[in-house]
């Protein structure tokens, strides 16, 4: 049987292509971090950030004490912790597994409203499942996602809860506006295999929403600045 | 509990990033076998990809191997697409042209004359189950038993087939030079 017409039609991929497929999923592992990362009660981590903050303040001086201060910020009403490690230290990592489901339906399941924005950048369609991870203390969390074509992937996570201390790089995060209201956005993340921050041009904006944190995340190569905030403008 | 054992077991032996680096040159030719340009088969490679590295945790090693199951993903991918580009063409242009269902960028515009360029509309134009087989066999180069396992046919059902169609392939090809 003479098949070699078909054999010669098979191609390697384009390092380019694999190159950037490597970096839109680099996203994805920075976000199941965060989920590592958030094992953590949220209100035993603030406990422990204020336990450390005492310590510090009754052992250091006080221009260290000051910079210190700085590390732990409120920006826009959501809490980060800033750091150059990463905050699980080496515990070992549990994987917590979600639960995927239709908009409608986890409309109906979770106790807040999800509010979607209006306006995404055009090409972006809305995925038909979404996801939720329930944490032991009964923290929920909804990931909903955007999808183009050969563009990074659009992401709304939504965090039932406005009290949550987010772990981020050092020198990150900056102050926007939303509506007139302040908001945070995150440059970089956390690349799991390296064990470092690093900006790769994730760009995430958390907004706080009713009673809940909204968090936008994508790539700067994709959708800029000004489109994520225009995206979290649209919110109802 | 269990579930949550077997998810921390698997953690720890798929090994990712060597599954994947295995996996995308056989799914992105899964595409091309299909008849998709070869710029369109690496988004749907790229939307595979992105897909199950979100689903990874619900991927469970003792009902299948990775490759299959990264293969059922490429699977509905290659579904949705034809689905979503079948509602947005008016139905007299897919008849006349099945062609046209595939993008038209400048780069691969200039492919169009070669052999290869002729395959890929012949195999386009390929009813669905002969071209899946044909995408499985030389774009994810698996054996006639694996086929079988992912299609549910015999494997002596597949070997008649792909037989009859790379022949039809064949004669199609010498036709058309």
């Amino acid at each position: 049987m003479n098949d070699k017409f078909l054999k010669d039609f098979r191609i390697e991929p384009r390092p380019a292509f694999v190159q950037d497929l490597s970096l839109r999923l680099q996203i994805h592992e920075e976000q199941t971090s965060l989920v590592k990362t958030h094992r953590l009660r949220p209100i035993a981590f603030g406990a422990i950030t204020l336990l450390l903050i005492l310590a510090f303040m009754f052992t250091i001086s006080p221009a260290a004490r000051a910079q210190v201060q700085d590390w732990f910020s409120q920006v826009g009403g959501v809490f980060f912790t800033a750091t150059g490690d990463y905050p699980g230290g080496d515990e070992p990592v549990t994987i917590v597994p979600s639960e995927e489901m239709s908009l409608i339906e986890a409309r109906a399941v979770l106790p807040f409203t999800v509010d979607l924005p209006v306006w995404v950048p055009e090409g972006y369609v809305l995925e038909e499942t979404v996801n939720i991870l329930r944490f032991g203390d009964g923290v929920e969390r909804v990931f909903i996602h955007w999808n183009a074509p050969g563009k990074a992937l659009l992401e709304l996570k939504i965090e039932d809860a406005v009290n949550s201390n987010w772990a981020v790089g050092l020198g990150s995060i900056e102050e926007v506006l939303i509506n007139g209201k302040s908001a945070a956005l995150v440059r970089g993340g956390w690349n799991f295999d390296k064990k470092q921050w690093e900006n790769q041009g994730q760009l995430q904006l958390y907004v706080p929403h009713q009673a809940q944190t909204y968090i936008f995340s994508s790539m700067e190569k994709d959708i800029s600045i000004d489109e994520l905030i225009l995206i979290a403008e649209s919110l109802p | 509990m269990d579930r949550l054992k077997r998810l921390l077991e698997h953690e720890k032996v798929v090994n990712w990033e060597k599954e994947f680096a295995t996996a995308l040159p056989r799914i992105m030719n899964y595409f091309r076998f299909h008849g998709v340009e070869n710029l369109v088969a690496e988004d749907l490679t790229a939307s595979t990809f992105e897909k199950a590295w979100r689903k990874r945790q619900s991927y469970l090693s003792e009902k299948s191997k990775v490759s299959t199951w990264l293969f059922t993903i490429a699977h509905h991918t290659m579904i949705d697409y034809f689905r979503t580009r079948i509602k947005e063409l008016p139905l007299d242009i897919l008849e006349d042209r099945p062609e046209r269902l595939v993008s038209n960028s400048p780069e691969e515009a200039a492919q169009r004359s070669d052999d290869k360029e002729c395959l890929r509309r012949i195999l386009l134009a390929l009813p669905e189950r002969e071209r899946e087989l044909i995408a499985l066999k030389y774009g994810a180069e698996m054996t006639n038993r694996a086929i079988a396992k992912q299609t549910g046919l015999s494997e002596t059902n597949i070997g008649t087939i792909l037989n009859r169609v790379i022949k039809a392939l064949h004669t199609q090809m010498e036709d058309e030079k």
